[in-house]
């Protein structure tokens, strides 16, 4: 960057100073020359009228007594003054009586022109002044003197001035330079490096540098302090930024994983029952041949079960569809009064005879049908795993913790080793055999998610062979249980 | 210079020395003690005969010289003119001017004339005619003697001084 441009603020400085001070000098020079003027041109007026007066009250004799030569000599001292082009003198009718020249060349003619009654004037011809005054004898007139005066002082006066306020004015030049040179190191510089370091960030992209905080404590040093705050909080802020991104990408590739290990268990397992399927419809077809009725009936039995499992794992894979993607419509749901009906559904079902303890009041904010789903499963879950107790018990409740209100569902069933708990709520991991306590996996996966949807938790606690444990909580208040 | 003889033209020899006479008064200065002793008048006293005839008079009419009113009188005899401030005696005084020069000689009176020789008599001013020009000359001495004085610039414009320092003595 040019130091003196005129773009530059250093450069604008000090053409300011050196204006301020040029116009500051002019005026202090033409009023100087212009007072000088007066008073020199006053000065020249008064000096002339005593030239004049002497020579009037020398030439009284001369004029009274017609010596016409004795005025001539009279005149003749104004050798004495240089600035004298001319002098003469008149008798009081008009007519010349002596005169001076200094020389021919500052010889101008000069004709009386005080007016009748006028004691003395002034005038300027030429270039020259002229004086002209009367003589008086006794208080009356007897002849005038006039005066012819170079003014050559005048001008020689303002060359002069000229030449000081020129001079004044390379010192001031010279000041102006000292000025902005001194004014670079408090202004001029900070603000240079606080423009290199914002030319750095806005070009690099680098938010990492600093400019340098003056030494001083004024406006420049807090402008400068605040461009590197805001530099601390853009980089903070892009800190922040990109932690999430990687955040979210983890996530994301996490999701991406967990679909494509879903696609495969599902493929994997619609194959099972599917296989059985075509074996059974190979061995029907072999059995039929034969003619075997008996077996055919046992077979028709097995392919009914096997088409029923898929069904039922496909109906649970819609449930987990679901569970994800339709929208939530929260309002106040009585999980008590749903529990017992699901139990109450589950007794008819098939007559086991199971303790069931409901508290009664567990209100939750959250979407029916959807709550619904988790209920169901959790209780089916509990019921199925409780299937071998000759006492079995389930019991359904609600415990207030902090802020947030923990539903649990809990049996006396199978049980389940703790240090897999958290595997439990992924899709087709089971704990237990198809043999043991049939099932397809995707139950817990879908509870977990209409949980999550809800903004709320879930976990499961568990002794093998003891029981189970599963816990939920839902946020009560509508702005957590936004859709997300 | 070219002498210009405007005053001879226009008027008479003895109109410019009537008028000089007057001048003269100007240019003298006497004691106080003189001044109170010589009355409430400025005398321009003309001893016997008279060739200025009244152009004195015309123009010292209303006039004023050393504070006091101008007044010209005639006497008949120097004697008579003791009191006057200035004596002119005409050159037709002739060979009686000795005689009034001793009669003013103690007193302080300012003589004037144009007789010749006026001044080697002991007379103070003495009018001469150069070049067509009234002039005058004076006899310092004389002037001083009667403990009167006359200004420099009156010795300046006399054509010569005879007495007295160099001072005022043109070329």
């Amino acid at each position: 960057m040019n130091r003196w441009s005129a773009q530059s603020i250093s450069g604008r400085l000090t053409a300011l100073v050196l204006l301020v001070s040029g116009i500051a000098l002019l005026l202090a020079y033409i009023s100087f020359l212009a007072y000088d003027f007066y008073t020199l041109r006053h000065n020249l007026r008064e000096s002339l009228e005593t030239q004049a007066n002497i020579i009037g009250m020398n030439c009284e004799a001369a004029l009274l007594f017609d010596d016409q030569s004795a005025a001539e000599t009279t005149l003749s001292a104004l050798r004495g003054a240089p600035a004298v082009l001319s002098a003469e003198i008149y008798r009081v009718d008009g007519r010349p009586f002596a005169s001076y020249t200094r020389g021919p060349a500052g010889y101008q003619t000069i004709a009386p022109r005080l007016a009748k009654g006028q004691e003395s004037g002034f005038w300027i011809q030429n270039g020259a002044v002229l004086l002209g005054q009367t003589i008086r004898s006794d208080g009356k007139v007897i002849g005038s003197v006039y005066i012819l005066d170079e003014t050559g002082e005048l001008a020689r006066r303002a060359r002069e001035f000229g030449l000081l306020s020129a001079c004044i004015l390379l010192v001031c030049f010279a000041i102006a330079l000292m000025a902005t040179s001194a004014m670079r190191g408090v202004i001029i510089r900070p603000l240079e490096n606080l423009a290199e370091t914002a030319r750095v960030v806005s070009r690099q992209r680098d938010y990492s540098v600093r400019a340098e905080i003056p030494r001083r404590r004024d406006e420049l040093a807090f402008l400068v302090q605040s461009f590197n705050e805001m530099l601390d909080e853009i980089e903070k802020g892009r800190a922040v930024l990109e932690q999430k991104v990687a955040e979210r990408t983890a996530e994301l590739s996490a999701a991406n994983r967990e679909l494509e290990a879903f696609s495969y268990t599902v493929a994997h397992d619609l194959r099972g029952p599917l296989q059985q399927v075509s074996n059974i419809g190979y061995l029907l077809q072999s059995v039929g041949a034969a003619g075997r009725p008996d077996q055919e009936k046992d077979l028709l039995d097995k392919l009914v079960s096997a088409i029923n499992r898929m069904s039922t794992l496909i109906e649970n894979l819609l449930n987990l569809s679901r569970a994800s993607s339709i929208p939530l419509q929260l309002k106040p749901v009585d999980l008590s009064a749903m529990a017992k009906v699901i139990l109450d559904g589950l007794v008819q079902g098939d007559g086991r005879q199971v303790e069931c303890v409901i508290a009664k009041d567990c209100v939750a904010v959250a979407d029916e049908g959807l709550i619904t789903v988790v209920l169901d499963n959790l209780l089916r879950n509990a019921w199925k795993y409780s299937s071998r107790r000759s006492r079995a018990r389930i019991e359904f409740g609600c415990r207030d913790e902090g802020e947030e209100t923990v539903f649990f569902i809990r049996d006396n069933g199978a049980g389940f080793d703790s240090a897999y708990a958290a595997r439990l709520f992924h899709p087709f991991q089971r704990l237990h055999s198809q043999a043991e306590f049939p099932g397809t996996g995707v139950g817990l996966a879908t509870v977990h998610r209409i949980v999550a949807r809800h903004g709320g938790r879930v976990w499961a606690t568990g002794v093998v062979d003891q029981g189970a444990e599963f816990s939920f909580t839902l946020p009560q208040s509508r702005s957590a249980t936004n859709d997300n | 210079m070219v002498a210009t003889t405007w005053a001879q033209n226009r008027l008479s020899e003895y109109a410019v020395k009537a008028a000089y006479l007057f001048n003269f008064g100007k240019f003298v200065r006497f004691t106080s003690a003189d001044t109170a002793a010589k009355g409430q008048s400025f005398d321009i006293c003309i001893v016997g005969e008279d060739p200025l005839g009244h152009t004195l008079d015309d123009l010292t009419a209303n006039e004023r010289l050393d504070d006091k009113p101008v007044r010209v009188v005639r006497v008949k005899r120097a004697e008579e003119a003791g009191d006057c401030e200035i004596a002119y005696i005409s050159a037709a005084e002739g060979t009686r001017i000795t005689g009034d020069l001793n009669a003013l000689r103690s007193r302080t009176v300012l003589t004037v004339s144009d007789a010749p020789d006026f001044l080697q008599h002991g007379g103070m001013i003495q009018f001469l005619t150069v070049e067509k020009h009234v002039r005058f000359a004076v006899n310092l001495d004389a002037v001083r003697a009667a403990q009167l004085s006359l200004s420099s610039e009156l010795l300046r414009v006399a054509s010569s001084v005879k007495g007295g320092s160099s001072a005022g003595v043109r070329p």
